[in-house]
């Protein structure tokens, strides 16, 4: 460390020191794991909802790459913005709410607004349907000041009506389509692996396959490492189909495979289904992570899975 | 975040994970810190995560996340380092090797100097010499100008220095 200080080259010697400080054999084990990070992001989502404005400017992440620069000088120039068309905008419908009822006093009901109101109280569930196909018509029912009220309020729970059974059909499509490994066969991957090298499985959410049984991801305790198994449904060889990295028969029922990553997938089958235990590919832009096992290794842990299933 | 995407997200952070902390331990000092550090940054990751387009640029986003509130976190005044007259937790140095470049090295000896270097310029240091990373990939990291980078490294490697020679059993001895 004699020439610390002198010039701002590189300097192997301090590499080493700060690399000899971090790597110590003595750190407590990381409370950090992906669970953990997505279950604290939903919940700071739900506190952001509704404390939209409590955020200092300090916690507020960077620009993401490969989007438009936020450039904090821009920023109070938006807020202002922002906070001028709220201001305008609350004008407007105090205005509104005073002069339109004013004015149209004593006017006949004949909006389409108001025939969807009368609709409604003749026939419910006929009305409900006229009223959402009215609904997008909220500026001719603005003319009938608080009468065109009514006739939004009700177009606009059927439409909320009608987003609902469309949201909970989307959070239905959602949902991952792996199931979770039953819990023997966990047992057995478990017990299959080395020991201490992963972590315990947690549910398996991505790519897809025909006819999905199973599906789990470990994380290693190695740094950089990653298990993912996926049961399927399939006869012997499918994977000799897969057109982005097509297997090659080892022996028997097991077939091996590797993508230009070199991330290595044991295939191995019997009882009419597929077991594929590997690191993660590197399938479109996603990051390739290898297993950090031997394809022996990774052999023994599907036939471990298999065995479980029946 | 669709479960497609989710997955990824959690493969990434798996495989990045230690990495990031470890870079947060050298910046705080302190592991439980460290995972706090990790976790924000992120958690910050996570909601910008179907923006990003370029999944290459994941880890800049990440040190620029872990830097940011690293800094910040090195400022809230429950947090702001203060200078005492003796060092807490003071090991027996005595059997230091004295040759610190041939890898000798106490960990809490260098932990101690290293926390006596300004945060802004143990980021700096930490970057450039742990992360291995350029001038400007630095300046971007830290979202500040290049001249800023290379003034802080010179000032960092100062405090560094004067810190080890503190600290040195020979007390004060420059090595």
């Amino acid at each position: 460390m004699s020439d610390v200080g002198d010039d701002l080259g590189p300097r192997p010697e301090l590499t080493e020191l700060l690399t000899r400080l971090a790597d110590d054999p003595q750190a407590p084990p990381s409370s950090v794991s992906a669970l953990s990070v997505i279950a604290a992001a939903r919940a700071e989502a739900q506190t952001a909802a509704t404390d939209a404005m409590g955020a200092s400017s300090g916690d507020k992440p960077p620009a993401p790459p490969g989007t438009g620069s936020t450039s904090r000088r821009h920023r109070p120039g938006r807020r202002r913005l922002f906070i001028g068309g709220l201001v305008a905008a609350a004008a407007l419908a105090a205005i509104a709410a005073v002069v339109v009822p004013v004015t149209i006093s004593g006017n006949s009901s004949n909006t389409s607004a108001d025939s969807a109101r009368v609709a409604t109280a003749a026939n419910p569930p006929a009305a409900e349907q006229s009223a959402a196909a009215l609904a997008p018509a909220p500026g001719s029912a603005g003319s009938s000041g608080g009468a065109g009220a009514t006739g939004e309020q009700e177009a606009g729970g059927a439409a909320d009506t009608a987003g609902d059974a469309s949201a909970a059909g989307a959070a239905a499509g959602a949902a991952g389509c792996w199931p979770e490994l039953t819990e023997a066969a966990s047992d057995a991957l478990l017990d299959a692996l080395p020991p201490g090298e992963f972590e315990g499985p947690i549910p398996l959410t991505a790519d897809c396959g025909p006819a999905p049984v199973g599906g789990a991801v470990l994380g290693g305790t190695e740094p950089g490492t990653v298990l993912v198994v996926r049961v399927s449904a399939a006869e012997p060889g499918a994977c000799l189909t897969d057109l982005a990295d097509p297997c090659a028969l080892q022996s028997g029922a097991v077939y091996l495979a590797a993508d230009a990553a070199g991330v290595d997938t044991a295939y191995v089958y019997g009882n009419g289904f597929e077991v594929a235990v590997g690191g993660w590919p590197a399938v479109g832009d996603s990051v390739a992570v290898l297993s950090g096992l031997t394809t022996d290794e990774l052999v023994a842990a599907a036939q471990a899975v298999l065995g479980t299933l029946g | 975040m669709g479960p497609e995407e989710e997955a990824k997200f959690s493969v990434y952070v798996t495989a990045r994970r230690d990495q990031v902390r470890r870079t947060a331990y050298l910046i705080c000092g302190d592991w439980h810190r460290a995972d706090d550090l990790t976790q924000i940054a992120f958690v910050k990751l996570y909601g910008a995560w179907e923006q990003i387009r370029d999944h290459a640029a994941l880890d800049a986003y990440v040190r620029r996340c872990l830097m940011r509130v690293a800094v910040d976190e090195s400022r809230r005044p429950w947090r702001r380092e203060r200078a005492v007259e003796v060092l807490p937790e003071v090991t027996d140095r005595s059997g230091i090797t004295a040759d610190i470049a041939t890898g000798v090295v106490d960990r809490e000896f260098v932990r101690l100097a290293m926390a006596e270097v300004p945060a802004g310029q143990r980021a700096v240091l930490v970057l450039r010499y742990y992360e291995g990373m350029d001038v400007s990939a630095t300046a971007a990291a830290l979202e500040c100008s290049e001249g800023n980078v290379k003034s802080q490294t010179a000032r960092g490697l100062a405090a560094l220095k004067a810190a080890l020679a503190r600290q040195s059993p020979a007390g004060g001895d420059s090595r």
